[in-house]
Formats: structure tokens, C-alpha cells, sequence
């Protein structure tokens, strides 16, 4: 008896580490990062007038938020305990999810705008399950669904694999500021290496740019050495911990103006993407 | 004379070897001929291919219940086979031991160190909720722990194949040796 008390205790402790119990250990933690992505979500929407038409983030956006020092610094206790639940509701409105106000950040996009269903992906361009989806997965949806005018695809940046996974989201924005947003994320996964082996440093990210026609080096190297879109990447991962994202990939699939949505966890095949886009389809 | 010496420490080596698998698979033979270490086994066996597959996003619950191969699993997949199919002959021969010989004392350490290692290196850390909390908690520190987790993740899988190796080895000779005669030693006097 004791044995078999002693292998449930191990089985629950295996389980326990995929996130629960360390988050209900650490409760503070919920809170301050929540706190946090409530006040830069705030100044987010205020700067959204800084964006033009073409999806382009002006550096005053960043002066913005770099003289408010909310960019990526916890808040003092103080500032944390002024925001209310109302206040937290408010961050994941239908609004922010809707195509238009997704592109408006300078996401990139994929298929028809104006298609019925939005399937907004996290993910992390070290991540070995995003490369699986992008490898198995993603080319079906997008015969499928994409190309067919169905629904269309936005990307997210959800960082956390360390410096490199930065680095290579700000060179994806910069092969998005020329329109090759994704030929650089198939691109970026094919050429995947271990995590963290430097693969995704800022000369090898230049150099994987170099791989993809019709990009102009020379405005890509001075983006990615100006780290134009840190901003935009941190408000991405602020966006996605607001939205209860633990991990990568993850998805949201809404209707186009962002209400209803639903949320996928994981490098689902297809079927499981299927089913939720031909539900939302039929709402 | 050199030679000679050699040999036979070659042949008792290949003899002890011979035995040694004899036992291993002798006492395979001895728990699971019960029906209920079978379905025990069976059972630890298929938790743990469950927690592994979902770990390793192969198997999923929600929104439809779907298991999927894609090529880049294969491998991952072929030894968290072999360590779920481990574990389940281990924990039935540690629970047959425990219910029938107490005096044997069972190889804990490699039997919990191979189960731990065989779960957590079937997490990709970084892409899962673990890595998102280990790099909130422990910042540097945690990139580097969930990095090593996901690099080293089929290395670990063999480590752990290993260990539970090790211990289903220990228990089988155990179990063999509990059934020996030894008459050197015996106080049976007619």
C-alpha cells in the first residue's frame, strides 16, 4: 500500500510540474503580471493613433512607452493594487481581437481581411511544437480555410525562450514591415535549431533573411539593429499572458470581430482546428 | 596457464550472464502468470503512454479527443513506448514483491529517478507552462533549466529507459536469488 501511495504521489508530482501547482504556489505572480499587462494595454490602445495604414510602428510609440518605464517593469505594489477586475476584463474585449484592430498593431496577416474566422496564433520561433505546427498543420488551414477565403491567420508573438526568441520575433516584424512576414516564419521554422544554440541571434537571423527573395538587407539589417519592434513584441506577450496563454503555440479562433473566441492549446493536428473553425463558421 | 585462466573466467562470465537473463525473464514468467499484476502493469502502463503523449502533443482531450504522429515525434515516441511498457513490468514486480516477500528490499532510487527523468523529459519545458513559469520565476535561470530539459530531452529519455533498465534488473535477480537453495549455508542437518 505504501508503494502504490508512493507512485500516485509521483504520478501527481509529474503532472503537477506542467503548471498548476507551481502556479498556485506562486499566486503572486498571476497577479503582478496581470497587473502589468493591464497598465501597458492601457497605454497600447492609447498609442494605437501612432500606427498608419501599412501596419507600421512609429518610434514614438516606443518613446511612449519608454518614458511612461511601463515597457516590460513590474509595477510597485502600489500601482498593482489600483487596478480593479472590471479593469481586467477590459483587456480582452471582442475589439482587441478582431482582425482590424489586430492588424492595427502591426500584426502580420494572412488570407482575406474580411473573412468570417480569425485564427490568431502565439508563438515563439524557437519553439520545437510551433515548428511542428507550422510543418504539419498550418499548410492544411491554409489550403483549407486561407486560400479559400474561409478565414484568415494572424501572428502573435509569445516569447519565452529567452533573448533569441526576441530577436528573432523583431527580425520577423522587419521581414514584416517588407511584406514577407511569412516567408520569413517558414523559413525561420524550417531552419530551426536546438534552443537557445544561437541559431536565432541577430547575424543568423540576417543571414536567414538573406535566404528569402525580395527582401532589401539593407533596411532589414538596420530594423533588427535599431530592435525597432521591441515594443510590439512585448505588447504581443502582454496581449497573450492577458489572454491566459501558458505556453506555445496557442490559439484563438474568434469570429472576424473578435467576439466569441475560443481558445486552442497546443500543436493540434488538423481535425481539432477543423472542428472549432467550422463551428465558428456556422455561429 | 595464463590462457587457460582466461578462458574459464570467459565461459563462467557468459554462463553468469545466461543465468542472469534466465532469471530476468523467470521472473517475469512468476508475477505475471497472476491476472491482477497483468492488469496493473497494464494499467501504470497505459497512465503513463497517456501522460506522455499528451506531454509530447500528440495525444489531446479538447476540443475533439485526437492522437496524431507526425515525423518529427517518431523517435520521442518509440521510447516513451519503452519506458511506459517499463514501467508498468517494474511497479507490477515491485508491488509483487512487497505483497509476497517482504524481506526483499526493493531498488527505490532507480525505479522513482527513471519514472521522474522518463515524465519531465517528455515535456518540451520551454513550450509548455512549466517553461512559461520556470522563466517567470527563476528568470536566467529557468531559460537555462527549460533549455536543457527540451535540448537534452532524447538523452534523458534514454537515461530514464536506463534507469528503470537498472531496476527491473535488480528486482528480477532479487526475485530469482529468493528462490535459490544455497546448501553451504543451509541448517538442515538429517
Amino acid at each position: 500500500m505504501i508503494f502504490l501511495c508512493a507512485i500516485g504521489t509521483l504520478f501527481l508530482l509529474n503532472v503537477a510540474t506542467t503548471s498548476t501547482f507551481i502556479l498556485n504556489s506562486f499566486p503572486q505572480l498571476r497577479t503582478t503580471t496581470q497587473s502589468q499587462v493591464i497598465a501597458i494595454e492601457g497605454q497600447v490602445e492609447e498609442g494605437e493613433g501612432h500606427h498608419d495604414e501599412e501596419g507600421e510602428t512609429h518610434s514614438g510609440e516606443q518613446e511612449h512607452h519608454e518614458e511612461s518605464g511601463a515597457s516590460c517593469s513590474p509595477l510597485s505594489p502600489d500601482e498593482a493594487q489600483t487596478y480593479s477586475p472590471s479593469n481586467e476584463t477590459a483587456v480582452t474585449t471582442p475589439n482587441n481581437l478582431s482582425a482590424a484592430s489586430l492588424m492595427k498593431q502591426g500584426s502580420p496577416i494572412i488570407g482575406n481581411p474580411n473573412a468570417p474566422v480569425t485564427l490568431i496564433e502565439f508563438g515563439d520561433f524557437q519553439c520545437e511544437f510551433c515548428a511542428r505546427f507550422a510543418k504539419v498543420t498550418e499548410p492544411t488551414i491554409n489550403a483549407t480555410y486561407i486560400q479559400t477565403g474561409k478565414a484568415n491567420m494572424v501572428f502573435k508573438h509569445f516569447v519565452t525562450h529567452g533573448d533569441d526568441s526576441v530577436t528573432a520575433a523583431i527580425a520577423s516584424q522587419c521581414a514584416n514591415e517588407q511584406g514577407q512576414f511569412w516567408r520569413f516564419y517558414k523559413t525561420a521554422y524550417e531552419n530551426q535549431g536546438p534552443e537557445n544554440s544561437g541559431w536565432a541571434n541577430k547575424e543568423n537571423m540576417k543571414k536567414l533573411a538573406s535566404q528569402i527573395s525580395g527582401l532589401d538587407m539593407q533596411k532589414f539589417d538596420s530594423c533588427i539593429d535599431s530592435n525597432k519592434y521591441k515594443s510590439l513584441v512585448d505588447n504581443d506577450m502582454i496581449l497573450g499572458v492577458s489572454l491566459g496563454m501558458k505556453g506555445t503555440p496557442s490559439f484563438i479562433i474568434a469570429k472576424n470581430d473578435g467576439s466569441k473566441p475560443e481558445t486552442l492549446l497546443g500543436a493540434q493536428p488538423f481535425p481539432s482546428f477543423q472542428s472549432v473553425i467550422d463551428k465558428k463558421s456556422k455561429e | 596457464m595464463v590462457e587457460n585462466r582466461d578462458t574459464t573466467t570467459k565461459i563462467s562470465f557468459k554462463q553468469s550472464l545466461k543465468q542472469r537473463f534466465r532469471s530476468m525473464l523467470l521472473s517475469i514468467k512468476l508475477v505475471f502468470s497472476h491476472w491482477p499484476y497483468v492488469a496493473l502493469a497494464g494499467t501504470i502502463a497505459i497512465i503513463f503512454w497517456i501522460v506522455f503523449n499528451v506531454f509530447d502533443e500528440l495525444l489531446f482531450f479538447s476540443p475533439i479527443v485526437v492522437f496524431y504522429l507526425p515525423e518529427d515525434a517518431i523517435t520521442g515516441f518509440i521510447l516513451s513506448n519503452i519506458t511506459t511498457i517499463l514501467l508498468g513490468i517494474v511497479v507490477g514486480m515491485n508491488v509483487y514483491v512487497i505483497r509476497h516477500l517482504r524481506s526483499i528490499k526493493i531498488n527505490a532510487t532507480s525505479f522513482f529517478s527513471g519514472s521522474s527523468i522518463g515524465v519531465l523529459s517528455s515535456t518540451c519545458a520551454s513550450c509548455s507552462s512549466l517553461g512559461f513559469l520556470l522563466v517567470s520565476t527563476l528568470g536566467g535561470a529557468g531559460i537555462t533549466l527549460s533549455t536543457f530539459l527540451s535540448n537534452y530531452q532524447t538523452p534523458l529519455r534514454i537515461v530514464s529507459i536506463a534507469l528503470l533498465l537498472w531496476a527491473y534488473y535488480s528486482i528480477s535477480i532479487r526475485l530469482a536469488g529468493n528462490c535459490k537453495v544455497e546448501y553451504g549455508k543451509s541448517n538442515y542437518h538429517p
